[in-house]
């Protein structure tokens, strides 16, 4: 491979401020987690083992990155070199770009410094990454390989479609629980006690001689209980409320007749355009509260893995309903349909046989191992009942209009909106009891369809599974007809 | 497409997978039995192993056949259909200006008994390959090759 020529440019020389920081917060994880009651010989030297093989090795090897990574871009194409064993070249065309996406963390926006990400169509191997670039140089790029000659040149947005003052950003924080930074915080929190940092022994001795409390209260374990519950729920709710402020405080979505272009973020600032062609489905989400108030967020199942959170990128995280409906026939047209078809009755009978038969086998196995209380538990089966027959009522769907339409779960309510040429693969599925009973499920594959999240009809009844899914086909074949190809 | 559901499960219409996959899958299970058994003492050779073995066994006869009655696939017009499972019977359609690209595999076994499977990649995340397995070798380049000369047409 020939080398590089002099008009290739590097990286921002503070790049390495970023991986000296990562390694630093490595370290003083590792470091943490090792120190202990128990700490022996042995965690100590892994400990030491590990800052030399920071020092010495990944170093140097940050510094031979850094020398070997140069970037060129042009309006037709975006050149990266890279790698330290295996060197690679890589050339982006500018049409297959479909997204150049800037990204500001809190340190790169003291040190002026930015990442861009130049999104195509492909997978992770097709795209390019530069971190770190000057400010100024990110925009640069952003401009260069935005009005290349095959991108076409949208007029830009007068004014924002949607944004969130900060009062509306405050009033969604409320609406928001983090369970995974309460789980963090409660190790962080054990991991201090087994230090003996905290003494919680010790506090209520304190509090108790202080005459906060009395001797007996500190001993009645039902009240010790519902307070470590009460902190539980009101941990999540704060670290729910503080993650949702700082990541969409100052939210700005704006609309091109080709492109959706976002900006937010309070220490990371994300700012990046998204193609009409990336967006694979709406999908709109509730939570019981946010329904209670007539809240609900849009999200936009998008192309490739990579992007957003499981392939989710939020549109509208929380607005009123007809403010969606507002926005997201922009997007792809759609119009709601006056009326929706339940799945199969049946559906009751399935899952409440299915859900009976959980509880009945883990009561018998708390008999076993626990004691004959545990035959209490039965006393959940009629409430098992009603659970089945929710999700019955909260599930239907509809195909009106080239868009397929579904609802789905009883407390955080999914509403998909999958426009037809979308369609990759229909799936029909029907497992043995489903078979039984005459019922099966329908399972829509779209180009963006998480493993975790995807859209799918539960228990129909078979007649209908087949008529919708004939009907879907000839939709898909005669809409493909009309354009030869949507995916250029 | 509406008989194809009442299609399940019976012989007709579809076409069959070639049995020639009832004499694959066995050997490949009978491969992985013999490395799975090949290095313990955990069991002893007694009662265990041949509980064990009589369950493989029947494992053996049984799984593959059952398997092999329940493949289906079929090339239409404008779509290619699947139909696939023992306990979960799954129907795949894929619409064949979706298919992204065509393979035709052959692994050692499956060389030695001259069969191939045609693996159909579409764009999608779920069903991203459709494998249809046990094919004669020209049955499955003529397949490649008409479901080749569909795509080819319509982009065109």
């Amino acid at each position: 491979m020939e080398a590089p020529s002099e008009q290739f440019l590097r990286l921002h020389p503070l790049t390495f401020v970023h991986s000296v920081f990562l390694s630093i917060v490595a370290f003083a994880y590792s470091w943490l987690t090792s120190l202990g009651p128990e700490t022996t010989q042995f965690s100590s030297t892994a400990t030491l083992i590990f800052a030399i093989i920071t020092i010495v090795i990944a170093g140097p090897f940050a510094i031979a990155k850094f020398i070997r990574f140069r970037y060129y871009a042009t309006s037709d194409e975006l050149i990266i070199y890279y790698g330290v064993f295996k060197r690679v070249r890589r050339n982006i065309p500018a049409e297959r770009i479909q997204n150049v996406a800037i990204k500001r963390n809190l340190l790169s926006r003291i040190l002026g410094t930015a990442s861009v990400r130049i999104e195509t169509a492909g997978t992770d191997q097709t795209e390019g990454n530069l971190s770190y670039v000057g400010a100024r140089e990110a925009q640069r790029l952003k401009d260069l390989l935005r009005t290349s000659k095959n991108t076409v040149n949208d007029p830009p947005p007068d004014q924002s479609i949607f944004s969130m003052p900060l009062r509306r950003v405050l009033v969604s924080s409320l609406y928001q629980f983090s369970h995974k930074i309460t789980l963090i915080l409660f190790t962080i929190f054990f991991q201090l006690l087994s230090l003996e940092i905290i003494d919680v022994r010790a506090t209520i001795d304190y509090l108790v001689e202080r005459g906060y409390f009395q001797e007996t209260v500190s001993n009645h374990w039902p009240l010790i209980t519902s307070l470590s519950i009460i902190l539980t729920v009101m941990t999540g709710w704060g670290a729910g409320f503080i993650q949702n402020l700082i990541r969409f405080y100052n939210f700005k979505i704006e609309l091109t007749p080709t492109k959706i272009q976002r900006r937010f973020g309070l220490f990371t600032l994300q700012e990046g355009s998204l193609s009409y062609k990336r967006v694979q489905s709406f999908l709109i989400r509730s939570n019981p509260v946010m329904r209670f108030r007539r809240w609900y967020r849009l999200e936009l199942q998008t192309l490739g893995l990579q992007s957003g959170e499981q392939g989710f990128q939020p549109a509208m995280p929380f607005a009123r309903w007809s403010e969606i409906l507002d926005l997201a026939p922009k997007i792809r047209p759609f119009t709601l349909p006056e009326s929706y078809t339940s799945v199969s009755l049946r559906t009751i009978q399935r899952y409440s046989i299915r859900y009976s038969w959980v509880i009945i086998v883990s009561v018998a196995l708390f008999c076993l191992i626990w004691s004959t209380n545990a035959l209490w538990g039965l006393l959940i089966l009629p409430i098992v009942f009603l659970i089945a027959l929710l999700q019955y009522q909260r599930h239907h769907w509809a195909f009106y209009d080239e868009n397929l339409f579904i609802h789905r779960r009883i407390l955080s309510q999914q509403f998909w909106i999958i426009p037809v040429e979308r369609f990759q693969a229909f799936e029909i599925t029907s497992s043995f009891f489903q078979r039984r009973l005459g019922l099966c499920t329908l399972i829509v594959d779209t180009a963006g369809a998480g493993t975790m999240r995807y859209p799918r009809i539960i228990d129909m009844r078979r007649g209908d599974a087949e008529r919708l899914t004939e009907d879907l086909n000839l939709a898909f074949q005669r809409l493909e007809g009309k354009h030869s190809s949507s995916f250029d | 497409m509406i008989q194809l559901l009442a299609l399940i499960g019976e012989d007709g219409e579809l076409n069959t997978i070639p049995p020639n996959l009832g004499a694959v899958l066995p050997v490949t299970l009978t491969v992985d039995i013999i490395l799975f058994f090949s290095n313990n003492n955990f069991f002893p050779p007694g009662l265990r192993t041949g509980i064990l073995l009589v369950l493989s066994l029947s494992w053996i006869l049984v799984i593959p056949r059952l398997r092999y009655h329940y493949w289906r696939y079929e090339l239409r017009d404008k779509d290619l259909c699947a139909i696939r499972g023992i306990y979960n019977r799954v129907h795949t359609i894929v619409p064949l200006r979706r298919i992204q690209h065509l393979d035709v595999e052959q692994d050692l076994i499956e060389e030695n008994f001259n069969i191939a499977r045609l693996v159909v990649h579409t764009a999608g995340t779920r069903s991203t390959d459709v494998v249809v397995p046990g094919l004669p070798y020209d049955e499955a380049v003529r397949l490649r090759d008409t479901v080749r000369e569909f795509i080819g047409q319509s982009i065109d």
